[in-house]
């Protein structure tokens, strides 16, 4: 079981994130939009899904990334890496994706690992476009999309799965006036 | 003439006698004066008198004074003895009370070296388990790897499938064109044909059925790629959750060696 707090407090934790992560693009206008059909995706062999649990006792968060293959897209996200050679392709762009979504995930779970006391978080994976519409046979307790985009330039798709043990309760608040932290960085484990 | 010489020697008289009854009132006052003066002094010298009486003599004074010293000589005499005497005593009982004291001392110290080293031996070797079983936990890394190549030998496995099942596709629908194409030929051949119409309607329904399938199955190929990969991820990141935990008790194990040693080195 999951609490509408705890929900709030994840969206509210990779929204903050985004922002984050996305902080060096502060002149532009940036928008994590909701959306409302989580299975619903753009099933092309262009498209990046890249995926990555936050894992602790009695919960894991499947976040699922799928990037939009258009230019414009790949520009920002070579911006937001501070990538010179903004034509990201081959493992080049594949590096990016991976990195992006370490660094999302990232400060979501320092930032849960300040409510609970053990959390572990994966390496990203990429998997087929057309795996994101199958997010249901995971069994989420709780499955949410958004749109992050920049300029109205839609950057990617943020699916957020959280499953809760059967027996388990996740109930955490966070305030959405909490500061924003400074990125220290950290060091992952591949 | 006589009667004047007669007046005057009584006036004479009168004078004299009033001279001489002043001189006796005059003697009277000064003599009892004198009087009362000297029995005031006689009543202070009966009362020193009385005072006096019951008192040492001079004459003794000198041989009850060395009495007296002499007395005073044989309890200063005494007093020294005494007063040695109960020092020997009280050093007698100090030297004691510090020999047990000591004894007892040695004796408790014993016990806690003994009990100390009891659970220092203990500790040690509690320690040492932990540590090994510690390290051993920290193999959770070799575990992630080999998982890891699991899942990379599943997913190329699936690649494997997927790519097979796309063959498979391209077979099923080379056969319903072929299908198609068998039921046009055995409709130009009319009669003669009928039996090969059927069949190759029958190959279409069966190339459509395969179609589906190999859809479905590609379908389930896709979940089979979500659910396997965020699986193992599930187990990286729990494997990445308990080795910090196994790193903080390291640490805490280290912790506890460094305590138990310096607990040791001042005993």
């Amino acid at each position: 079981m999951i609490t509408e707090n705890a929900i709030a407090a994840i969206d509210w934790l990779f929204e903050k994130s985004a922002r984050e992560n996305l902080s060096n693009l502060s002149q532009h206008d940036c928008k994590v939009m909701p959306l409302l059909d989580v299975s619903r995706q753009h099933v092309d062999e262009k498209h990046s899904l890249v995926a990555l649990n936050i894992a602790s006792y009695s919960f894991r968060i499947v976040v699922l990334l799928d990037y939009y293959p258009t230019a414009a897209a790949l520009g920002y996200l070579a911006d937001i890496l501070r990538i010179a050679d903004k034509k990201l392709e081959g493992q080049a762009l594949i590096d990016a994706q991976g990195e992006f979504i370490n660094m999302l995930c990232g400060v979501v779970n320092r930032r849960l690992s300040t409510e609970f006391r053990h959390v572990g978080m994966s390496t990203p994976f990429f998997l087929n476009s057309a795996c994101g519409s199958y997010v249901a046979v995971l069994k989420p307790t709780h499955a949410q999309s958004f749109e992050v985009s920049i300029d109205n330039t839609p950057l990617f798709k943020l699916t957020l799965c959280t499953c809760v043990a059967s027996a388990a309760t996740l109930d955490f608040h966070v305030a959405r006036t909490e500061q924003e932290e400074v990125s220290t960085g950290e060091l992952e484990f591949f | 003439m006589k009667g004047n010489e007669i007046l005057m020697d009584v006036s004479v008289l009168l004078l004299v006698g009033s001279g001489l009854a002043l001189a006796t009132v005059f003697f009277w006052w000064y003599w009892s004066a004198a009087r009362r003066s000297v029995k005031s002094r006689l009543y202070e010298y009966d009362q020193l008198i009385l005072d006096l009486d019951g008192r040492v003599k001079v004459e003794d004074i000198a041989s009850l004074l060395s009495l007296l010293e002499s007395e005073t000589d044989d309890l200063r005499t005494k007093l020294a003895e005494k007063s040695t005497a109960h020092e020997q005593m009280l050093a007698t009982v100090a030297e004691q009370f510090s020999a047990e004291r000591d004894a007892l001392l040695v004796q408790t110290r014993q016990d806690h070296v003994s009990k100390i080293t009891n659970l220092h031996d203990a500790l040690v070797s509690g320690h040492t388990l932990l540590k090994d079983d510690v390290e051993s936990l920290l193999g959770i890394v070799q575990i992630l790897d080999r998982w890891h190549d699991e899942m990379q030998t599943i997913y190329l496995n699936n690649c494997d499938l997927k790519a097979q099942n796309e063959e498979f596709a391209r077979l099923v629908k080379s056969l319903v064109i072929l299908a198609i194409n068998g039921s046009i030929e055995a409709a130009r051949s009319g009669e003669h044909g009928r039996g090969f119409s059927v069949v190759a309607n029958e190959m279409r329904d069966l190339a459509r059925a395969s179609e589906k399938l190999a859809h479905n199955y590609k379908q389930n190929l896709h979940k089979n790629d979500l659910i396997t990969t965020t699986t193992f991820q599930d187990l990286q990141a729990s494997g990445n959750m308990i080795r910090t935990v196994v790193f903080g008790l390291k640490s805490t194990t280290n912790n506890v060696l460094s305590i138990i040693d310096t607990a040791n080195s001042s005993l």
